[in-house]
């Protein structure tokens, strides 16, 4: 062997050796927790996590920290288990109303920075998150996880997660809004609604048929289930329709010199328990059926921006369309003086996908 | 004056296209958005066009300095500026080459500690990688034409992640378009400027290209040059659509963000995949600068590469480990790529104008004569 072999071996074998420098976790050595909850209490920041214990024994624990920062957070939470937490796994952060009400920006900042964080969903509850977390405790560990993801799938709820945290916490021209949860009085988890926040804290909620009014005019996906009061031929009925696809545009109109923001919404709806009285093979009933659905969305979708309005949020987004059309744009200036004054009129054009296999 | 290299350790023209495109792509890519937002916004994308465009033109620039009897800066400087002075500003321009690629490695190392293993030390990574890259250096021109290859093919997989931020793009972040001026959008092309800096290296390997022709080289010289481009577009109108630039101001880490989004069920994060492929990306800017500096040593002094290359690798372990805060990092960075404006938009410039004036009086001598 030559000598330049071995000094080529010997870089290697080093290589290799020093590869073994890297720190490593070990599975069973740290505890995963995949859902975190903060809240406030007393002027203290609170964690709780599920922290799961799979190496001893199949009983999950709640455990909840108290601490002033958020870094001593994290701390604190590890000093009362036996493996170091690895943040790495959450998969839902859950704040509690007194945090939100309070402002969320303290909790949040740190969570954009953290490189260790994924993207995760972000949810509010209207109680503590102890309380959420406790319900799962028998539930599997991605429980709450599926189960939001399911209802920003296809159940009207919008699209909820870090990624549109960042945007809308640091984005001019719209306000963040995340999905609520709730325990019914059966002691089952919900989701529920939405909270609207005005900068970084809790400003409205608003019920579950406005969130999903709130999806038709923000996200792409439009998947959920409208339900209107019917009054036809002297009939009334409750009667839901599920929108399969659609498309929103938000426009800025001058009129009288006011804004107008000109909302329009065309859905792809599909209809499959229909009261007896109306026959949609008639091209007349058909037609009443579509302008009362019409109608029904597009006041309520006005309702909801008025209230957005009067209480001077914007979840919509509506200062980005308009910063997006105007040069001179501040942020300021768009919420003090044109907000408060535009008008709204949404226009929805409705197409019946189809009505089921059977008539 | 002209360099003659052994024909058996010359590379053919064609990878002169992969040479100047990898030696361009540092770690840059994954942070370069805060900086060039910072004057044009959501304009950027034109500043980058005008990046490129300076680019091509000191290419070009770069193409003539290389005709006509000097084939290398070497000799061009020599001929320009006599032995002594020439020899001087070799070693300035070594000097430039060898915090470039420093510069890389220390960033690229600040990456993984700040993504990856916080806590690991900075001697560790080091080690590694300066045994890795003297290996690599050590072995020739041609095999580190071979790493520039494989870093510009395997790497070009990572083009397919686009899928996932696009699906989340909105193009209302683009608008308003064309609302900057002039004297913005050249602020922000600065910020571009390093991301287009390593191509100057060329004014070093250049005698290892094969051609028949000068035009074969440059043709190709050209096409990576716009590959960076295109490169580079692509990730500044994703990383534009996929985040508003309020967000784009606040995360300092932009193009890991966004690979965040990547998730396959066999593979949650993807960044830290991204991470490691990178390395692949970076090992031929940190190697092409030290092989160059290596090479201005041995056409000056005539001292052999390989003691050169070692005392160049230690220089540079020392630096990176004595370079501790994240400031100091920033520092680096910013320093290294206004020495390389200088160097690239500025001065080879100048050396081409002083190479024509010496042209001229040469040509008046020998009329005389």
């Amino acid at each position: 062997m030559t000598n330049n072999t071995l000094v080529k071996m010997g870089i290697v074998v080093l290589t290799l050796i020093l590869a073994g420098c890297v720190p490593h976790n070990i599975i069973n050595e740290v505890s995963l927790m995949h859902n975190v909850g903060y809240d406030k209490e007393d002027e203290m920041l609170k964690a709780s996590v599920v922290y799961p214990n799979y190496a001893e024994s199949d009983n999950p624990v709640l455990i909840t920290a108290a601490a002033k920062n958020p870094s001593s957070l994290q701390e604190e939470l590890s000093h009362k288990s036996q493996f170091p937490f690895e943040i790495g796994q959450v998969r839902v952060m859950i704040f509690g109303d007194q945090l939100s009400r309070d402002g969320l920006a303290s909790i949040l900042d740190p969570i954009c920075k953290d490189p260790k964080i994924g993207i995760v969903r972000i949810v509010i509850t209207d109680g503590t998150p102890d309380l959420i977390l406790s319900k799962t405790l028998n539930e599997s560990p991605l429980f709450l996880m599926n189960l939001i993801d399911k209802s920003i799938e296809n159940e009207g709820i919008p699209e909820s997660n870090s990624h549109v945290m960042y945007d809308q916490f640091f984005g001019s021209g719209i306000d963040m809004s995340f999905p609520n949860l709730t325990v019914d009085s059966k002691g089952q988890i919900k989701v529920d609604g939405m909270g609207i926040f005005k900068g970084e804290k809790l400003a409205l909620r608003i019920s579950e048929k406005e969130t999903f009014l709130l999806k038709l005019m923000t996200d792409k996906n439009k998947m959920g289930v409208y339900s209107f009061d019917l009054n036809m031929h002297g009939h009334k009925a409750n009667i839901g329709v599920r929108t399969n696809y659609g498309k929103h545009k938000v426009k800025f109109i001058k009129e009288n010199l006011r804004e107008q923001v000109r909302v329009s919404l065309n859905l792809d709806v599909e209809l499959d328990a229909l009261p007896e009285w109306i026959n949609l093979e008639d091209e007349k009933d058909l037609k009443l059926f579509k302008t009362a659905l019409q109608k029904s969305i597009s006041n309520d979708a006005e309702l909801l921006l008025k209230d957005f309005q009067t209480n001077g949020v914007d979840p919509l987004g509506i200062g980005r369309v308009y910063k997006a059309n105007h040069r001179n744009y501040s942020e300021k200036s768009f919420y003090d003086r044109i907000y408060p004054n535009m008008t709204y009129e949404v226009n929805t054009k409705i197409a019946v996908r189809q009505t089921g296999v059977g008539n | 004056m002209n360099v003659k290299v052994e024909k058996q350790f010359q590379v053919s023209a064609f990878f002169t296209f992969f040479l100047i495109h990898s030696s361009q792509t540092g770690v840059g890519i994954l942070n370069f958005q805060s900086q060039v937002i910072k004057h044009a916004e959501q304009d950027a994308w034109i500043s980058l066009i005008i990046t490129w465009a300076a680019t091509h033109i000191i290419l070009y620039i770069i193409f003539k300095l290389l005709g006509g009897g000097t084939n290398d800066l070497v000799a061009v400087h020599q001929y320009c500026f006599g032995k002594a002075i020439g020899s001087i500003m070799s070693v300035m321009a070594l000097v430039y080459f060898w915090l470039a690629s420093l510069t890389v490695l220390r960033a690229y190392i600040e990456v993984i500690q700040i993504w990856v293993y916080p806590s690991i030390k900075t001697w560790q990574l080091c080690i590694v990688f300066l045994l890795t890259f003297y290996y690599i250096i050590s072995s020739g021109f041609r095999s580190l034409t071979g790493f520039s290859f494989w870093g510009v093919i395997l790497p070009a997989f990572l083009f397919f992640l686009i899928y996932f931020p696009l699906m989340h793009a909105n193009y209302i972040y683009l608008l308003p378009a064309f609302s900057h001026s002039l004297s913005e959008l050249f602020f922000s092309s600065k910020g571009y400027a390093l991301l287009f800096l390593g191509f100057e290296w060329i004014l070093m390997y250049y005698p290892f290209l094969k051609s028949s022709n000068n035009r074969d080289i440059s043709k190709w010289a050209y096409l990576g040059n716009i590959y960076t481009l295109i490169v580079y577009l692509i990730i500044t109108l994703i990383s534009f659509l996929y985040f508003n630039q309020e967000v784009l101001q606040h995360l300092p880490w932009p193009t890991l963000m966004m690979v965040k989004i990547v998730k396959f069920s066999f593979l949650e994060r993807f960044e830290y995949v991204f991470i490691f492929i990178w390395l692949l990306v970076i090992i031929s800017p940190i190697c092409i600068s030290l092989w160059a500096c290596t090479r201005i040593v041995k056409r000056t002094f005539s001292i052999p590469p390989k003691a050169t290359l070692l005392f160049l690798l230690i220089a540079e372990m020392i630096v990176s480990v004595y370079l501790q805060e994240f400031k100091s990092v920033d520092y680096l960075v910013n320093f290294t790529s206004n020495v390389g404006i200088g160097f690239v938009y500025v001065y080879l410039p100048l050396l081409l104008i002083i190479k024509w004036i010496k042209n001229h009086f040469m040509k008046n001598r020998l009329n005389k004569i």
